[in-house]
């Protein structure tokens, strides 16, 4: 990872699609990096699978919007997104995905650019963060 | 002295357990640490005028600065003027200000 900024790690631990721990997750990744820092995230449990590659790019079309005039939203999975910010990150985004967890869901299809490793790693990035965040556990 | 940062996403109505964090927080400035309360997601309905006041103690000891997370507040069609006095509607940026301090130690709850 380049130097610059200091490095964040963000242990996702809780449940992402139970509240909008997934959204400010994003949000906060994507202002960190804009700010010049460096984050890793490690993915656990059920969070493993936000970045399947069988989510695709899109998700289906809001059918609401059909024959009404301007360009349609657009709503991207998450798998996109995080795409979307491991290449504006240029090298100071690492997205690690827990391999049991991931195993144990089936979710081995992932996307280009995430790290796979088991939960030892967990603890080594613990160590050289600067700050360590652990979201979605009480 | 150390340097906390609080985050809360939860409502004192989804659980008790938030009353609970707050005192957290006032517990920590009694050591005379230095706390910061950021409220996210369901966390800023803590904030609105008339919730019975949980947070309450922290406004009145003036001890505890209290960031409010604009976008939750938008995504429930909440702004600054459905909030008590006393706490500061911000951005995600501040968020990242507050957790990238050397030596910052952040409880998400």
């Amino acid at each position: 990872m380049p130097d610059g900024g200091r490095l964040i790690f963000l242990g996702v631990l809780g449940a992402p699609y139970e509240s909008e721990l997934t959204t400010t997750l994003l949000r906060l990744v994507n202002e960190a990096i804009a700010q010049g820092h460096r984050v890793a995230v490690y993915t656990c449990g059920g969070a493993t699978e936000l970045t399947l590659k069988t989510l695709g790019d899109k998700k289906p079309a809001n059918f609401l919007e059909r024959g009404t005039p301007g360009q349609l939203t657009r709503y991207p999975t998450t798998a996109q997104l995080i795409r979307e910010l491991l290449e504006m990150a240029q090298g100071r985004l690492q997205w690690y995905v827990c391999r049991p967890c991931m195993e144990e869901r089936g979710a081995l299809s992932q996307i280009e650019g995430v790290i796979k490793h088991v939960p030892p790693k967990l603890r080594q990035l613990l160590g050289e963060a600067d700050v360590a965040l652990l979201m979605g556990v009480k | 002295m150390g340097v906390y940062l609080l985050i809360e996403t939860r409502s004192s109505w989804e659980s008790p357990e938030v009353d609970r964090f707050l005192e957290v927080a006032t517990a920590l400035v009694g050591e005379r640490h230095q706390v910061d309360l950021y409220l996210v997601q369901n966390g800023v309905l803590n904030a609105r005028a008339g919730a019975n006041g949980p947070l309450a103690p922290l406004i009145a000891a003036h001890a505890v600065p209290i960031w409010v997370d604009e976008f939750s507040l938008n995504s429930r069609a909440l702004s600054r003027r459905d909030l008590v006095d006393g706490v500061d509607v911000t951005g995600i940026d501040q968020l990242v200000e507050l957790l990238t301090r050397p030596g910052c130690k952040p409880i998400w709850h």
